[in-house]
C-alpha cells in the first residue's frame, strides 16, 4: 500500500529517463506516460504538468499561455513529496520553484550593492541552471532564521565598521529581497488563476497552503500554525479585493470628473487589478485649454493644457460610442468613433489610492514617486545613520510623515509598487484583450518607471523561465540532484521519528561543530519509512478533524460525520503516533457533538492514545458521558464486557478509566 | 360497578389515543405567552442570500452552507419569506420602525432642520458612547428624539433589571460592559498566537463590535433574571458595502449561520429553553451583484462646480473622508465641502447652500438653501457695493419685492414660533418644577427631566436665533433701509436654509449671477433672466449622463428617479373637479419631462386611519411664478417612475389598467406589488413624503411629563390639553416637518451617491425590492406559542414586528394593549399582527 513494487519504479524510471530527453527540447508539449497534461482546456490560459519522479515524488508545473509566446510559459513548480504512492493522505508538499526568478548575474549582484542606485542597469538574460527554491512549504521557518542570523550579523558586526559596510549589503540585501516578492507576486497572481478553473492537480487546500506560504507577509507568520495562517491569507485576499474594488471606483470617479476615458484591466476571471485612462482626441481638441484640471490621485499633468497631446503620434486607439456612451460594435446604427490617446496605467491593489504605474507623457516622475520612500529610508539609514529602532525621534518623524502622506493620498513615500508591478507583469503575460503594440508600449514604459535594481527585462523572462523549467527537469532526472535535495529533507521527517528534541539539537550541534563534516543519517528501514508515512497519515487526519472542529458548535449539526469517522478509525487503529494535539482535537469533537456513535468513536479514539494527557481528558469526558443516557448505557456495556474478557490472573493494574481500556494491538 | 369502570376507562383510551378529547388536549403543557426573548439584530442581512445558501449544499461538509438557519428556522421555526421595511431601506429609520412599531419615527439616519441648522447623526456611535460618557446624555439622541415623538420602545416593557442589550443604534442607555468587550476582542491575549495573528491582520472594528455583542449576549443568557436579550450586527452590512464576492459573502453569511448555533446551543443550555424565541431579524437588504461593482456619483463634487450651482456643502462626514484631517473629528456637527467655484459666497463657506444626506447610498436627501434665501443674500451683497444710482436703485426695488412674497408666510410663521416659544418656556418651567419637588430616590427621572430641559432649551435658544432672523427681515423697510448698514449675518443666518424650495424654485434655482453685472429692463427694473443664472436641478439630475459605462448591466444615468411633496394648497388648483382632488398632500416622482407621476392619497371612508393610495401617471409638471401647477394627464406605458405597468410582478385581479387607475389600501397595495422590482415603494414613499406630518407624533412626550408630575405631586398640575402642551406638540411637528428635504433622489441599480468614501460591493437604502426586503425568522420553545416549519408568504412590513412580538410576550391579546404596557407608555400600533405564526393552542390561548 506504502510503495510500489521496485520493478514497476523501474520501468517508470526508464519511462521518465524517456520523456526528460524530449522534455528538454519542447518542456510542455510532448510528456511520455507518466506525464500528465493535466488540461489545456480552451477557457483558460493556465496549463499544468505533472511529472512523476522515481524517487517518490511529483513535479507539478504550472504553465501560462501567452498570445506574445508560441510556447507555454512555466511559471512555478511544486514537488509534492509523495512517498511513491498514489493516496493524497501521506503527500507533502515541498518546494516551490518561480521560473522568473533567476539567480542574479555577478554583475547585477554588483549593481545590486551600489546604495541610492534605483535602476536596472543590466539584466539577465537567460539562464542554464535550475532556480533556487523559492520556498520550501516543509520548513517554513528555515528563512526566518535565516533572515535573523543575517540581521544580527549586519547589526552586530558590519554597521559598526562604517559605512560601506553598512550600506552595500543592506543595499544588496534588500534589492535581492525585492527581486524575490516581486517574482513571488507575479507568480501567486498567475497560481490565483489555476485555482479559479477548480480542476488543478493541486488541491485546493495546496492551493491555498502555498499561496499562505509564499504571501509576503510578516516573517513572523512562519509561527503561525497552519489554520491560523491560512485565515490570515484569506484575509488578506478578502482587503485585496476590497483595495481593488474601493480603487477601480475611485479611479473610475476621478477620471469621470475629469472628462477622461477609463478602462479596467485583470486577468481573465479575476477582478480588475489595473486600469488605464485614456483622452479622447475629440475631447481634447474641444476642452484644450478651457478645462480645469484637478491631478489629486491622479498624479499626471493636466492634458487640457499638454501641447504634447495635441500633436500625439504615439499609440492612440479608436472605439465606438453610442449615444449613451456605451462601448458598441463598428456596425451599430449608432456607433461613433472616438480616437483614444492613453495617459495613464495604474494599479488598483495598493492601500489607499490607485497607485500611477505608467505615465505616457513621462516615466521618471513615476519613477520618482516610487523611489521616493527607499530615498528618505536610505538616506536616514546610510547617511544619516539613522535607524527605526534605536532613534524615538526619527521613529516618530518618519511615523509621522508617513502618516500624513498616506492621510493626504500622497503618492510619496508610499509602500512599494512592487506587487502591483508584479501583477502587471502577470496581466501583460496572460491578456489576450490588449492590443499587441500596447502591451508592447506598457511593457516597456513600466520597466522605465520601476524602481527596481534586479529585475530582469520582461522580455527576456520567458527565456529565462523556460530555460530554468528545462534546467530544473534536468536536475530532477538526470543529475538527480533534486532527489538528493528530497532524501536530505526526508532525513529530517526521519530524525524527528528516531530521536527526542535533545538527541536532535546535538546532531544539529555537531552538524555545525564540524562545518558539515558530519551529518547524522537515519538507515532508511521499511519500518521507518513505514513509521514516516503513518506519522504523515496522521497529520492529514489530524488537519481533517481540525478543520471539522474549528469554529463548528456542533460538528453532527454542520458536518456529515463519515468522514470524520474515517479520520476516528485511522486515529484508533495508529494511537501511538498520535500527539497531544491530537488528544485536543479529539475532546473537543467529543463535546462539539450529540451523535452517540461518533461521540463513542472519539472515547474510543481516546483510549487508545496511551498518554497522560489523553488520560486526563478521558476521565473528564467520561464525566460527561454519564450524563448522557446512551453514552452511560453504552459505556455500562463496554464495561461489562471488559470485565467478562479481563482475566483475574492477568494481574494488570487499571491505570485507564473504566470501560476504555485500550484494545490489545498487534505488535 | 367494575364493569362500568372499565368501560369508562376504555373509553377515555379511546380518546385519548384519538387525542380528541377536549380535557386531554388541556392536560397538554398549555401556551403560555414567551417568557424570554433573544433577539438577534443583524444589519442589512439579506433573506434572499440566506435562501440561496440556506439550499446549497457545501461540498466540503456534505451538508447545507447554513446549517443551523436551515434547522432552526426552516425546519422548526419560522420563515418570512416577504417581510419588507416601510419606506426607505436605511438603518436609522428601519431599526427604530422595528423597535417602536410606529410608521418613520425617524426620518432618516441624519436630521438636519433647516431653519436652525440643527444636524442629527443618529448613527454615529462615537459620538453616542461619548456624550454618554460624558453624562450629557442618559440615552442615544435617537432615542430621545423618539421619545420626543411619543414612541417608546419595546424594550420599554422590561424593567432595566430584566433585559441586557449589547451596544446598539436604538437603545436606551448603553452597555459598558460590551463596550469594554470591544476593546478587549480590538486586543485580544487569549493566546500568544491569537495576538501575533492579530497583529498580523486581525479583527476590524465591526469584526470586535459584533464579537464583542455577541460574547456580552452568551454571557447573559445564562442568567435567569433577563428575560429580553439583544444583540446587534454590523459587520455583514459594512462588509457588504465594499465587498460584492460570493464567496465572501458566503463566507460571512456562515459567520451568521454559526452564531445562530451558538445562541440556540447556550439558549438550549440555559433557563427558559422551552419558553424562549430566537428571533433573527434584520432592518433591510441590500442590492449586490457578484459581477457587478456599484458605482458612485459623488454629489459634493458635482454640486461644488459652477455649472452645478458652486454650492458650499454640508454632510455628515467629509468628502473622501480617508484624506481629510478633520475627519478625524467624530464629534463635529457636520462637514462643509467648500466651493472654489461658487458664484456669488466664493470665501464665504460657512454659509451652505446644500445639505446632502446620503447614507445608504442608493438614495440621496437634498436639502437646498430657499431660492430666495439666496437671492436676497446675493441682492445684498450687491447693494452693499459701490453702484451706479439706477442700478442700486432696482436692486432695492428688486429685494424688497423678494421680500414682499415671503413676508406673509414669515409673519404667519413669527406669530406661530413665538406662541410655540412661549409653550416651551412654560414647559420648561414645568419641568424645573416638576424636578425640584421629585424626591431624591427618583434618581433616574430626575436626569430624565434634566437631559429634557436641556435638549428644549437647546431647541428654543435655536429657534429663538431663526425667529431673530426673521423679524430682522421683516423689520426692513424701503424708506430706511441702507444695506451698508446692515450686517448680512443678521438678516441671513448661516446654516439657515429657511422654507423648503417650491417646485418653481427647484426648477429655477438662483444661484449667482449670469455675467457677474446687473442687467436692466428699460423700465429700469431688474432684468431677473438675463441677471441670475438659474438651475432646473430636477432636470440637471435625472439628466447627468457618465462618461464611462464600463458595465453593461449599469445605466449611464445615476438617478433613477426623483421624488419630492408638494403641499395641497399648491396643486389644488390643478386637481380641483377631478377625482384626484383628494385634500392631501401629492408626492411627485421625477422620472424625466415626460415620465413623471403623482402620488395621492386619502383616509378611506370606512376607516379614518386607513390610506388610499392612487398612483397617476403624468407628464411635464411645472409651476409658474405665482405659483400655479400644471401638467398633462398620460395614458399608462412602460418607463413611469417605479414601472409598475410594465413589471410582471405587479400582481392584481382583473385588469390591470382599471386596478391601477383606482385608489386602493395599503395592503392592497402591498399585496399587489410586493414582487415588482420597488417591492412596496409606493407606500413608503407616500409615507415618508405626503402623509401629515402629524400623522408620526404621539402625545406620549406629554404624558411622560404627567406620569413625572404624579408622582412629583399629591395633586395632578395641569392636564393634557393645556395650551402649552399642543403648542408643544405644534412644535416638535414644526421641527419634524423642517428636516423635510427638498428632494429624495433614488438612484439606479448598481448605482450610489456614497461621498464619505467607496461602495462597490453593494448599497440600501433604495426602494428596490433587493434594498427593503428584509430578514425575519424566528424559533420558539415548545411552550412559546409559535409555529414549526412554517413559511409565511403572505407579505409583511416592519410595522408588522412589533405588535406580533407584543403578542408573542402577552403585552398584548388579540392586539389589545395589557394595562402594564399601557401604564408603561404603549398605545395602539397601526401595524398587523402576524396571526399565522401562532399554532392552535396560542390562537385558543
Amino acid at each position: 500500500m506504502l510503495m510500489r513494487p521496485v520493478a514497476r519504479t523501474g520501468i517508470l524510471g526508464c519511462l521518465l529517463l524517456g520523456f526528460a530527453r524530449v522534455a528538454l527540447a519542447h518542456p510542455p508539449q510532448d510528456h511520455g506516460g507518466e506525464v500528465e497534461r493535466a488540461r489545456a482546456a480552451s477557457e483558460t490560459r493556465i496549463t499544468e504538468t505533472r511529472l512523476s519522479l522515481e524517487y517518490g515524488a511529483e513535479l507539478i508545473t504550472l504553465f501560462v499561455h501567452s498570445p506574445e509566446h508560441p510556447a507555454p510559459v512555466p511559471i512555478l513548480s511544486v514537488l509534492r513529496d509523495t512517498f511513491g504512492d498514489a493516496e493524497r493522505e501521506n503527500d507533502l508538499l515541498r518546494y516551490v520553484w518561480i521560473y522568473t526568478y533567476a539567480p542574479p548575474t555577478l554583475k547585477q549582484r554588483i549593481v545590486a550593492a551600489i546604495p541610492f542606485l534605483y535602476h536596472q542597469v543590466t539584466t539577465r538574460r537567460q539562464a542554464d541552471s535550475p532556480p533556487p527554491i523559492a520556498a520550501d512549504l516543509a520548513d517554513p521557518k528555515r528563512p526566518v532564521w535565516e533572515k535573523a542570523s543575517r540581521l544580527l550579523v549586519q547589526n552586530a558586526v558590519l554597521d559598526s565598521r562604517g559605512w560601506t559596510f553598512r550600506a552595500l549589503p543592506r543595499t544588496h540585501q534588500r534589492n535581492l529581497e525585492e527581486y524575490r516578492e516581486a517574482q513571488i507576486a507575479k507568480a501567486l497572481a498567475i497560481l490565483s488563476l489555476a485555482e479559479k478553473t477548480g480542476r488543478s492537480t493541486l488541491t485546493e487546500s495546496e492551493i491555498v497552503r502555498i499561496k499562505a506560504y509564499l504571501s509576503p507577509q510578516s516573517m513572523l507568520s512562519a509561527f503561525l500554525r497552519e489554520p491560523t495562517l491560512t485565515d490570515l491569507t484569506l484575509r488578506q485576499e478578502q482587503k485585496s479585493r476590497e483595495r481593488r474594488a474601493v480603487n477601480w471606483d475611485f479611479l473610475r470617479q476621478r477620471a469621470e470628473e475629469e472628462g477622461l476615458i477609463f478602462e479596467p484591466l485583470g486577468l481573465p476571471s479575476q477582478p480588475p487589478s489595473h486600469a488605464l485612462l485614456w483622452v479622447s482626441r475629440e475631447a481634447l481638441r474641444e476642452n484644450f485649454r478651457r478645462r480645469a484640471f484637478n491631478k489629486r490621485f491622479l498624479n499626471i499633468k493636466s492634458p487640457w493644457t499638454d501641447e504634447r497631446l495635441l500633436r500625439w503620434s504615439g499609440y492612440t486607439k479608436t472605439i465606438f460610442l453610442d449615444a449613451e456612451n456605451r462601448r458598441v460594435t463598428p456596425d451599430h446604427p449608432e456607433a461613433r468613433a472616438v480616437e483614444l490617446i492613453p495617459l495613464a496605467l495604474y494599479g488598483l491593489d495598493f492601500p489607499k489610492i490607485p497607485i500611477l504605474l505608467v505615465d505616457f507623457r513621462s516615466a521618471l516622475h513615476v519613477k520618482a514617486r516610487d523611489a521616493s520612500g527607499k530615498v528618505l529610508a536610505d538616506s536616514a539609514r546610510y547617511l544619516l545613520n539613522l535607524s527605526p529602532y534605536g532613534d524615538l525621534g526619527y521613529l516618530l518623524t518618519r511615523s509621522l510623515l508617513n502618516y500624513v502622506t498616506r492621510k493626504k493620498g500622497i503618492d510619496m513615500n508610499q509602500p512599494s509598487r512592487l506587487k502591483a508591478h508584479a501583477e502587471l507583469s502577470a496581466l501583460l503575460l496572460t491578456d489576450e484583450q490588449l492590443d499587441p503594440s500596447l502591451k508592447a508600449a506598457l511593457a516597456r514604459k513600466a520597466e522605465k518607471a520601476r524602481a527596481s535594481v534586479l529585475e530582469n527585462s520582461l522580455r527576456y523572462q520567458s527565456v529565462i523561465a523556460t530555460r530554468q523549467h528545462e534546467a530544473l527537469v534536468r536536475a530532477a532526472l538526470q543529475e538527480r540532484t533534486l532527489a538528493r535535495r528530497l532524501e536530505r529533507d526526508r532525513q529530517r521527517e526521519y530524525r524527528r521519528l528516531s530521536h527526542g528534541p535533545v538527541a536532535r539539537a546535538f546532531l544539529t550541534l555537531a552538524h555545525v561543530a564540524t562545518l558539515g563534516l558530519y551529518t547524522h543519517r537515519e538507515k532508511l528501514t521499511p519500518e521507518l519509512r513505514a513509521r514516516a508515512d503513518l506519522v504523515r497519515r496522521m497529520a492529514f487526519h489530524h488537519a481533517q478533524l481540525e478543520a471539522a472542529v474549528r469554529r463548528a458548535i456542533r460538528v453532527d449539526e454542520e458536518r456529515d460525520l463519515a468522514t470524520l469517522r474515517a479520520s476516528l478509525e485511522f486515529i484508533q487503529a495508529h494511537a501511538e503516533l498520535a500527539g497531544p494535539e491530537v488528544v485536543g482535537v479529539l475532546k473537543a469533537l467529543f463535546l462539539r457533538s450529540q451523535d452517540v456513535e461518533f461521540r463513542w468513536q472519539c472515547l474510543r479514539a481516546l483510549a487508545e492514545i496511551r498518554s497522560e494527557k489523553a488520560q486526563r481528558v478521558l476521565l473528564a469526558l467520561e464525566r460527561e458521558a454519564e450524563a448522557h443516557p446512551a453514552l452511560r448505557e453504552r459505556l455500562a456495556r463496554e464495561r461489562a464486557m471488559q470485565e467478562r474478557l479481563a482475566s483475574p490472573s492477568n494481574g494488570a493494574t487499571r491505570t485507564l478509566p473504566s470501560g476504555f481500556e485500550p484494545h490489545p494491538r498487534e505488535p | 360497578m367494575l364493569p362500568l369502570r372499565r368501560l369508562v376507562g376504555l373509553a377515555l383510551l379511546i380518546l385519548m389515543l384519538d387525542g380528541g378529547a377536549p380535557w386531554v388536549r388541556a392536560a397538554e403543557p398549555s401556551a403560555k405567552p414567551a417568557r424570554r426573548i433573544v433577539l438577534l439584530r443583524f444589519d442589512g442581512l439579506s433573506p434572499e442570500l440566506i435562501r440561496r445558501y440556506v439550499e446549497q449544499r457545501n461540498p466540503q461538509t456534505g451538508k447545507s452552507y447554513l446549517p443551523w438557519i436551515q434547522r432552526l428556522f426552516y425546519q422548526e421555526g419560522i420563515v418570512f419569506e416577504n417581510f419588507y421595511t416601510r419606506g426607505q431601506s436605511l438603518s436609522g429609520p428601519s431599526w427604530a420602525m422595528l423597535a417602536t412599531g410606529r410608521p418613520q419615527p425617524l426620518l432618516s439616519n441624519v436630521e438636519w432642520d433647516r431653519a436652525t441648522g440643527r444636524l442629527e447623526d443618529y448613527l454615529n456611535n462615537v459620538l453616542i458612547q461619548y456624550e454618554l460618557l460624558r453624562g450629557r446624555r442618559l440615552h442615544a439622541r435617537a432615542v430621545e428624539v423618539l421619545d420626543e415623538r411619543g414612541a417608546p420602545l419595546l424594550e420599554d416593557l422590561y424593567e432595566p433589571d430584566q433585559k441586557r442589550i449589547g451596544l446598539e443604534l436604538i437603545r436606551r442607555g448603553t452597555s459598558w460592559t460590551a463596550l469594554a468587550r470591544v476593546l478587549q476582542m480590538r486586543f485580544p491575549y487569549r493566546s500568544a498566537e491569537e495576538l501575533l495573528a492579530h497583529l498580523l491582520g486581525g479583527p476590524d472594528s465591526h469584526e470586535a463590535f459584533d464579537l464583542a455583542n455577541e460574547e456580552h449576549l452568551l454571557a447573559n443568557l445564562k442568567d435567569s433574571r433577563f428575560l429580553y436579550l439583544s444583540a446587534f450586527y454590523t459587520l455583514f452590512d459594512h462588509f457588504v458595502h465594499t465587498n460584492n464576492h460570493e464567496e465572501l459573502i458566503r463566507e460571512l453569511l456562515q459567520r451568521v449561520d454559526r452564531t445562530v448555533g451558538r445562541l440556540y446551543t447556550a439558549i438550549r443550555e440555559g433557563p427558559y429553553a422551552e419558553e424562549t424565541i430566537l428571533i433573527l431579524i434584520s432592518d433591510h437588504g441590500v442590492t449586490t451583484h457578484p459581477d457587478v461593482y456599484s458605482q458612485g456619483f459623488n454629489l459634493v463634487n458635482y454640486f461644488t462646480r459652477a455649472d452645478w450651482g458652486g454650492h458650499h456643502v454640508l454632510t455628515k462626514r467629509a468628502n473622501w473622508h480617508d484624506f481629510q484631517f478633520r475627519s478625524v473629528n467624530f464629534l463635529a456637527q457636520g462637514f462643509i465641502n467648500p466651493s472654489r467655484e461658487s458664484l456669488y459666497l466664493k470665501g464665504q463657506a460657512h454659509y451652505p447652500t446644500l445639505f446632502l444626506d446620503y447614507d445608504g447610498n442608493e438614495r440621496a436627501m437634498l436639502h437646498f438653501r430657499n431660492s430666495d434665501l439666496n437671492l436676497l443674500q446675493l441682492l445684498l451683497q450687491e447693494l452693499q457695493r459701490r453702484r451706479p444710482e439706477r442700478e442700486a436703485r432696482a436692486l432695492r426695488a428688486f429685494f424688497f419685492e423678494v421680500l414682499q412674497r415671503n413676508r406673509a408666510r414669515w409673519e404667519r410663521e413669527c406669530r406661530e414660533l413665538r406662541e410655540e416659544l412661549w409653550a416651551l418656556d412654560t414647559w420648561l418651567r414645568r419641568l424645573q418644577n416638576t424636578l425640584s419637588a421629585l424626591p431624591a430616590e427618583q434618581e433616574e427621572l430626575r436626569k430624565e427631566l434634566r437631559v429634557q430641559m436641556r435638549n428644549l432649551a437647546e431647541y428654543r435658544a435655536e429657534y429663538e436665533a431663526y425667529l431673530r432672523m426673521l423679524a430682522n427681515l421683516l423689520a426692513l423697510h424701503p424708506e430706511n433701509f441702507d444695506p451698508r448698514a446692515v450686517r448680512v449675518e443678521d438678516l441671513i443666518r448661516p446654516r439657515t436654509f429657511g422654507a423648503r424650495n417650491s417646485v418653481h424654485q427647484l426648477q429655477n434655482y438662483v444661484v449667482g449671477l449670469k455675467d457677474g453685472t446687473i442687467h436692466l429692463r428699460p423700465d429700469g427694473h431688474v432684468d431677473e433672466a438675463a441677471t441670475f443664472r438659474r438651475l432646473d436641478y430636477l432636470r440637471l439630475l435625472k439628466e447627468h449622463r457618465a462618461l464611462n459605462n464600463v458595465q453593461p448591466q449599469v445605466s449611464p444615468y445615476p438617478v433613477d428617479f426623483l421624488a419630492l411633496r408638494i403641499p395641497y394648497e399648491e396643486i389644488r388648483s390643478a386637481l380641483q373637479g377631478t377625482p384626484l382632488d383628494t385634500g392631501y398632500d401629492a408626492v411627485w416622482l421625477y422620472g424625466g419631462e415626460q415620465r413623471q407621476a403623482l402620488l395621492l392619497a386619502k383616509p378611506s371612508p370606512t376607516d379614518p386611519d386607513e390610506w388610499l393610495l392612487r398612483y397617476v401617471p403624468i407628464a411635464r409638471l411645472r409651476q409658474s411664478a405665482d405659483g400655479t401647477i400644471t401638467f398633462e394627464l398620460r395614458e399608462w406605458q412602460p418607463g413611469f417612475p417605479l414601472a409598475l405597468w410594465e413589471d410582471a410582478g405587479l400582481r392584481v385581479a382583473g385588469d390591470r389598467r382599471a386596478w391601477l387607475e383606482a385608489f386602493h389600501s395599503e395592503r392592497e397595495w402591498i399585496e399587489a406589488a410586493h414582487g415588482t422590482r420597488y417591492a412596496i415603494a409606493i407606500v413608503g414613499l407616500y409615507e415618508l413624503l405626503g402623509k401629515p406630518v402629524r400623522t408620526f407624533l404621539s402625545e406620549g412626550y406629554v404624558e411622560r411629563l404627567h406620569a413625572a408630575e404624579r408622582i412629583a405631586f399629591a395633586t395632578p398640575q395641569r392636564n393634557g390639553d393645556a395650551p402649552e402642551a399642543s403648542l408643544l406638540l405644534r412644535f416638535f411637528e414644526r421641527r419634524r416637518r423642517n428636516m423635510e428635504p427638498d428632494l429624495l433622489l433614488h438612484a439606479h441599480p448598481y448605482w450610489n451617491f456614497n461621498i464619505r468614501d467607496f461602495n462597490p460591493g453593494g448599497n440600501h437604502g433604495s426602494f428596490y425590492r433587493t434594498a427593503t426586503q428584509a430578514t425575519w425568522m424566528m424559533w420558539g420553545g415548545q411552550h412559546t406559542g409559535l409555529k414549526r416549519g412554517y413559511r409565511v408568504t403572505r407579505p409583511y412590513e416592519s410595522l408588522s414586528f412589533v405588535p406580533t412580538v407584543l403578542e408573542l410576550i402577552g403585552a398584548t391579546r388579540e392586539g389589545k394593549l395589557s394595562e402594564d404596557a399601557t401604564a408603561k407608555g404603549f398605545r395602539p400600533l397601526p401595524g398587523e399582527i402576524v396571526w399565522e405564526v401562532f399554532d392552535e393552542r396560542s390562537l385558543a390561548r
